[in-house]
């Protein structure tokens, strides 16, 4: 498992990442987070709440109401250009990182 | 849905009730309904199910971090530090100016003794003359060692953040100590004018050193007690 600590400053990627193709809300994102980290990453709903509405605020998401088969409201979320353009940088931070993370991972020693 | 209800009621009553909170919290809890759906359809049972969700929400202060909010006592000291910081660096140069000036005062007091005595001839004149003056600056000197001792003490717990442990006897027996050689000062020069006692009077000196010395010794002691 990994814990929230580690996952901190890129909750918002794997957030945005999750609307690239379509809208989507809350418990669907977090339910597809857990599915694609296999399991070893579950965030947490203050963690996933709080970033909507960080993303929000910043102009990098916009939400709405919608509606679910049995008549419940949804709040779905749509990704800006300015979204977009904050997880193209996101990503490329994580090259970097990666890159910089890799030359201290010395093999013969693990 | 009643205990994940309850649980996010509780996770937001400490939280300033903003629309922007109150949307998060309505939000949050339709979700987990929807969770909790799925968890069911999963095959978990409704225990199984609750259990997994309340693991997963996070907690009050988790909630409070991400959403900015600080708690306020924890800014406060701070902004009191600094401006003790900037008082006390205030106080130092006024500290060092009174100082400047009691010495004046002492050396002003020598030259007023020895020009009154040489115009007037009258002894009661002269003492009143050097006295007058040295009497000023004593006062200057106690007052502001006493202010000098306040603020050491002070600084010294901002900067330890320790608790200051024997303040009012410690700051007693500096003031006592402050206070001694000024009044033997002021004690040999009325005896050298006055009766001309120059010569047995300067063993004041010496026995105010020896008596300093064992109120320091005292408040060593003490201190190490503790």
């Amino acid at each position: 498992m990994l814990s929230s600590d580690i996952m901190r400053g890129y909750n918002d990627t794997l957030i945005l990442s999750q609307l690239l193709e379509r809208d989507s809300y809350g418990y669907e994102i977090s339910h597809n987070i857990q599915q694609l980290s296999g399991g070893v990453y579950t965030m947490r709903e203050t963690t996933l709440y709080a970033a909507f509405n960080r993303l929000e605020q910043l102009g990098y998401v916009t939400s709405y109401q919608g509606t679910k088969t049995f008549g419940r409201k949804r709040t779905y979320y749509t990704i800006t250009d300015a979204g977009r353009q904050f997880y193209r940088e996101k990503c490329e931070e994580w090259h970097v990182l990666q890159h910089v993370m890799q030359s201290f991972i010395k093999e013969e020693f693990i | 849905m009643n205990a994940i209800q309850n649980y996010i009621n509780a996770l937001f009553s400490s939280l300033p009730k903003t629309p922007n909170v109150l949307r998060m919290q309505a939000e949050m809890l339709e979700n987990l309904e929807e969770k909790y759906q799925a968890l069911l359809r999963e095959g978990k049972n409704e225990d199984e199910a609750i259990g997994i969700i309340l693991a997963g929400i996070g907690t009050v202060d988790e909630l409070k971090a991400e959403l900015g909010i600080r708690e306020e006592p924890h800014d406060i000291p701070k902004d009191d530090h600094h401006a003790f910081l900037t008082e006390h660096a205030a106080f130092q140069k006024q500290f060092a100016i009174a100082i400047a000036g009691g010495v004046a005062l002492c050396i002003l007091a020598v030259i007023a003794g020895a020009v009154t005595d040489e115009l007037f001839h009258n002894d009661i004149l002269t003492v009143i003359m050097i006295l007058g003056p040295i009497a000023i600056a004593v006062a200057i000197f106690v007052f502001f060692g006493i202010r000098e001792d306040w603020y050491e003490q002070r600084y010294k717990e901002i900067c330890n953040d320790l608790p200051t442990g024997d303040t009012k006897s410690s700051s007693l027996i500096t003031v006592v100590s402050n206070l001694v050689f000024p009044l033997a000062a002021m004690f040999y020069l009325f005896i050298g004018f006055q009766y001309n006692l120059w010569h047995p009077g300067w063993i004041i000196f010496p026995i105010c050193a020896i008596f300093v010395g064992g109120l320091e010794a005292i408040e060593a002691y003490r201190k190490t007690k503790q």
